[in-house]
């Protein structure tokens, strides 16, 4: 390949130049030493031009209600999150139905038994039939994953704190308040698609003592906005 | 100590308010203390910490007691211990020079002088008043040791600064060996060194032994680093230039210093790639301000050496774009200064740097001034910004007076850079040409770099345009070779 | 019985496949195949760091919960010893999980809440799981939190098998599956969150007990890889560096 100083005498002169200055400018610094600067150096971000940037995102959700001791519920949910900067969005809203067809709702063994064996009415238990929540988001962790160290997977993490209202089926309440305390992993395949991992507790305030559920959901997400 | 955040001082402000306005209206509030009943009450506040409150009380004591007062010289220095501790050092600065200039209360002037060496130890200070008027100008009898290896030491430069080297040399002679001092003196006796065309083979001595002192503040050890590094450059020990810049410890613009300093370490080692990295790292963000056109040179070059001619076009075309207002400005002739390219140039090193340190700082504290609502009523207000805004024209008019020298020669710099620019340009066409012509064939020819593992005991991240901050030393160039003969 | 409970386990096992699958996905399209990067006009620039927790022996201690079962819920209480052979890959020789379990008020209610009460025979609970597992750890990263200091993380997925002790007599053969995330905090000492879904053999039929971890993971010894010398092909970038330590980046 040679060195630019046989090929290029441009190379060589900007070089000696280039290097001339920085050494009579470091010479005439150096004797001086520098001060401290007063207004303390912020500390820079550690991440500078992000590569992806959320905006207005519109979630699909699939997933399940997993604690029940009597139905598994098959919850799609549809989202709609608002990111403020790049650690905090607001969920402005969060919204499941499920249908009320056979594949959505699934008998545990527990529910199956006391059916069929102790002639209990399928009316004795409680059907989750909606829900919508709001709340905060906070994404404190964003990074990236090396791939066979050939690409990146750039991912981040939230935490996400709503409350709302649900509803079972044929309740005599019209709907009841929900809390919730969530957990995402969010993996980015471009600017505009990602794919979410979510984990969420919900806490429904039907009777006087409340009951959980834990949510854990697979989904995409559509981005509009936000950029890097 | 950090002055009270925003939130705290309108807390105080809505406060003070409501008390106001809760207060009997039976009369006239109850009238300020003057004279000595001002003074004690400040003390009393000073002792307790609630430094606001006796910073006004001791104004207002000094306005009427004036110079002649019992307690105008315990005033002077409990308003700037008070300041200090507010956050504004150069106000106090101001009180601590007067105690120390006029030596009127003998038993202050050794406090003053520990205080305002702190100063100058911590930030940006007022050169000409402490320096060149002060120390340099005044005698200021029997100190503490340590006061006087600072007087010792500012007195020593500023003779190596005129020129009177022999003078220099007595003054840093009678500082204490070891001392945090001690070892600023050495790294300027190595940089003197090299002034007056010594062998860098001293300097290097003498810079080692800096940087090897354990004793010693981390900030005359990094300036020792740094200067070491040069020197090792200087020399063409590119690869030991290397190893010492990447010990290096320092603010933004020492880091972007080193990273340059450090890409042409690599480029004369032959490590193109890890060259390219490190210029790479200086297109971040936090380096916006940075005023580095070799850069591009060197970013180019590289690229030509790899026969990658678009991106070696891409770069010289990046360069113009960058400094296109800067080089339009100096063409037209009109005043630098106003570029902010070529002033932020001219303010990055020297004298020119700690006084827009300075400067920096008078504009904070000046603003902080008027967050406190309880020293109007004191006149504090009114005499604390007068003081600043005087202090702040006659820093403006140094950097000035200053700036137009450092501007013309930035100026000059860049338009070399521009012409050198003009040449690669004109080169990198030639270079195309000729290969197109010899051997059409030859383009598509290329010799790869090494293949990178899928698994290793290094973890290999892309670059994509999103800078990380622990990676700028890191970062390195897969580019294949396409100068196939 | 077993059949309805299999299923709604089965459904919750297939998100979680679902899950790794979409992340493969994800990151097979973040992964262009592998082309000459290096033959882009101007090159591809890496940032290229040693990698933090090259370190053979690890022991880990974690707790966490077996929450599937409606009757009760089991603390997982358990440790392992893994040997990592190199970057990818490594053995968990030995991970033993005790579950201390916790009824729920699902007995009482059952007696409480139905007419006529229902009373049940109760079925075995979980006692402890003990298996050996191959640990694979594709991805290597970091993050930042709240942009102001980098943790270093790697994803790795467990698949194994071994024994669950029931309360009743004898063991069940088991398969373990499962996703974890690890956070290197200092250089000997990580902390891990694991989810794992160990499917035991109940005659025929499965049972899937659900176990959602953390663990602290003390670890010593070099890879005997990383002793070795590297091989030449790797690109020569001279001695990796980290920038200044500047306030709140990592140190």
């Amino acid at each position: 390949m040679g060195t630019p100083y046989t090929k290029s005498g441009v190379g060589r002169e900007a070089a000696a130049l280039a290097l001339a200055l920085a050494v009579a400018a470091a010479a005439t610094a150096l004797l001086w030493p520098a001060a401290v600067l007063a207004v303390k150096d912020e500390a820079p971000p550690v991440i500078q031009k992000r590569h992806f940037r959320l905006g207005s995102e519109f979630y699909l959700d699939l997933g399940g209600l997993v604690l029940d001791p009597f139905t598994k519920s098959w919850a799609p949910s549809l989202g709609w999150v608002a990111h403020i900067n790049d650690h905090l969005g607001w969920e402005i809203v969060n919204a499941s139905f499920i249908p009320p067809l056979k594949y959505f709702s699934v008998r545990t063994h527990v529910r199956a038994q006391l059916e069929d064996s102790f002639a209990v009415s399928s009316s004795a238990f409680d059907k989750l039939q909606l829900y919508a929540t709001t709340g905060l988001v906070w994404k404190p962790l964003y990074g990236k994953f090396s791939v066979f160290n050939r690409s990146n997977l750039y991912a981040d993490m939230s935490f996400t704190l709503a409350a709302g209202v649900a509803r079972y089926a044929d309740d005599s309440l019209p709907v009841f308040p929900l809390g919730v305390a969530g957990f995402g992993l969010r993996f980015y395949v471009s600017q505009t698609w990602s794919v979410r991992l979510d984990a969420r507790d919900f806490v429904f305030f039907r009777n006087l003592l409340p009951t959980n559920d834990l949510y854990v959901g697979l989904g995409i997400a559509l981005n509009l906005g936000g950029g890097e | 100590m950090t002055a009270p955040g925003t939130l705290t001082r309108l807390l105080r402000a809505a406060l003070l308010l409501l008390l106001t306005a809760m207060a009997p209206a039976a009369g006239a509030a109850t009238p300020a203390p003057t004279g000595v009943t001002a003074f004690d009450a400040a003390m009393r506040f000073y002792y307790a910490e609630k430094y606001e409150e006796a910073a006004a009380n001791l104004y207002r004591y000094l306005v009427s007691a004036g110079d002649s007062g019992d307690k105008t010289e315990n005033a002077r220095f409990f308003l700037g211990e008070s300041l200090a501790k507010l956050g504004f050092h150069y106000a106090a600065t101001e009180y601590y020079y007067d105690i120390a200039k006029e030596r009127r209360a003998p038993e202050f002037v050794a406090p003053a002088l520990e205080a305002l060496e702190k100063i100058t130890r911590e930030r940006p200070f007022d050169e000409v008043l402490i320096i060149d008027d002060l120390i340099y100008d005044s005698p200021l009898g029997t100190v503490s040791e340590d006061i006087d290896d600072w007087l010792s030491y500012y007195r020593g430069v500023e003779n190596y600064r005129h020129n009177l080297e022999r003078w220099g040399r007595e003054s840093f002679a009678s500082i204490r060996p070891g001392t945090h001092y001690w070892y600023k003196a050495r790294y300027v006796e190595a940089i003197w060194n090299l002034r007056t065309g010594g062998t860098p083979e001293d300097s290097l001595k003498i810079l080692q032994e800096v940087v090897d002192a354990a004793g010693a503040d981390e900030e005359v050890r990094n300036l020792a680093r740094h200067g070491y590094a040069r020197l090792l450059f200087e020399k063409g020990d590119y690869a030991a230039a290397f190893a010492a810049y990447d010990k290096i410890r320092g603010d933004v613009r020492t880091a972007a210093t080193i990273l340059l300093e450090k890409a042409w370490a690599k480029f004369y080692l032959g490590d193109y790639r890890k060259a390219m990295g490190l210029l790479l790292a200086l297109d971040a963000p936090m380096y916006g301000g940075f005023f580095a056109p070799e850069k591009y040179v060197l970013r180019a070059l590289i690229l030509k050496s790899y026969c990658h001619y678009r991106a070696a076009k891409a770069a010289t075309a990046a360069f113009r774009t960058t400094y296109a207002k800067a080089l339009k400005t100096i063409r037209e002739r009109t005043n630098l200064a106003t570029v902010p390219e070529i002033y932020d140039a001219a303010v990055q090193e020297g004298e020119l740097k700690r006084a827009d340190a300075f400067l920096s700082t008078l504009l904070i504290e000046r603003k902080a001034v008027s967050e406190y609502p309880g020293w109007k009523a004191a006149g504090l207000t009114a005499g604390l910004t007068k003081m600043y805004d005087l202090k702040e024209r006659e820093v403006r008019r140094r950097i000035d007076t200053a700036v137009k020298e450092s501007t013309r020669r930035v100026a000059e710099a860049l338009l070399d850079f521009d012409e050198q620019m003009n040449i690669l340009d004109y080169e990198i066409g030639l270079d195309l040409y000729r290969r197109i012509r010899a051997k059409p064939s030859a383009t598509s020819a290329e010799i790869e770099g090494p293949a990178i593992p899928k698994f290793s005991d290094k973890v290999y991240y892309r670059f994509e345009g999103e800078y990380w901050i622990d990676e700028f030393h890191d970062l390195s160039f897969d580019i294949n070779d396409r100068c196939v003969e | 019985m077993i059949a309805h409970r299999s299923r709604a386990r089965l459904a919750a096992a297939a998100a979680a496949a679902a899950a790794l699958g979409a992340l493969s996905a994800v990151a097979v399209t973040a992964a262009a195949p592998g082309q000459a990067w290096a033959a882009e006009e101007g090159g591809v620039a890496y940032a290229i760091q040693p990698r933090k927790f090259l370190l053979s022996h690890e022991f880990s201690f974690n707790v966490g919960v077996l929450p599937m079962d409606a009757f009760y819920k089991g603390i997982a209480l358990g440790g392992a010893y893994t040997y990592h052979f190199s970057e990818a890959l490594a053995w968990e020789v030995a991970q033993f999980t005790y579950s201390l379990n916790i009824d729920t008020r699902l007995e009482a209610r059952l007696r409480n809440d139905f007419n006529p009460p229902v009373k049940r025979i109760p079925e075995p609970r979980l006692k402890y799981l003990a298996t050996t597992s191959l640990v694979l750890k594709p991805f290597f990263g970091k993050m930042a939190l709240v942009n102001k200091t980098i943790i270093h993380m790697e994803i790795f997925a467990v698949v194994g098998g071994g024994i669950a002790k029931p309360s009743s007599p004898g063991v069940r053969p088991t398969i373990d599956v499962g996703l974890g995330l690890r956070f290197f905090g200092w250089k000997h000492v990580s902390f891990r969150f694991d989810l794992r879904d160990y499917a035991s053999f109940e005659g025929l039929s499965l049972v899937h007990y659900l176990c959602i971890t953390l663990g602290v993971s003390p670890a010593f010894g070099e890879f005997r890889a990383a002793r070795a010398p590297r091989p030449t092909g790797e690109p020569d970038v001279g001695a990796p560096a980290t920038l200044p330590p500047l306030e709140g980046g990592e140190g």
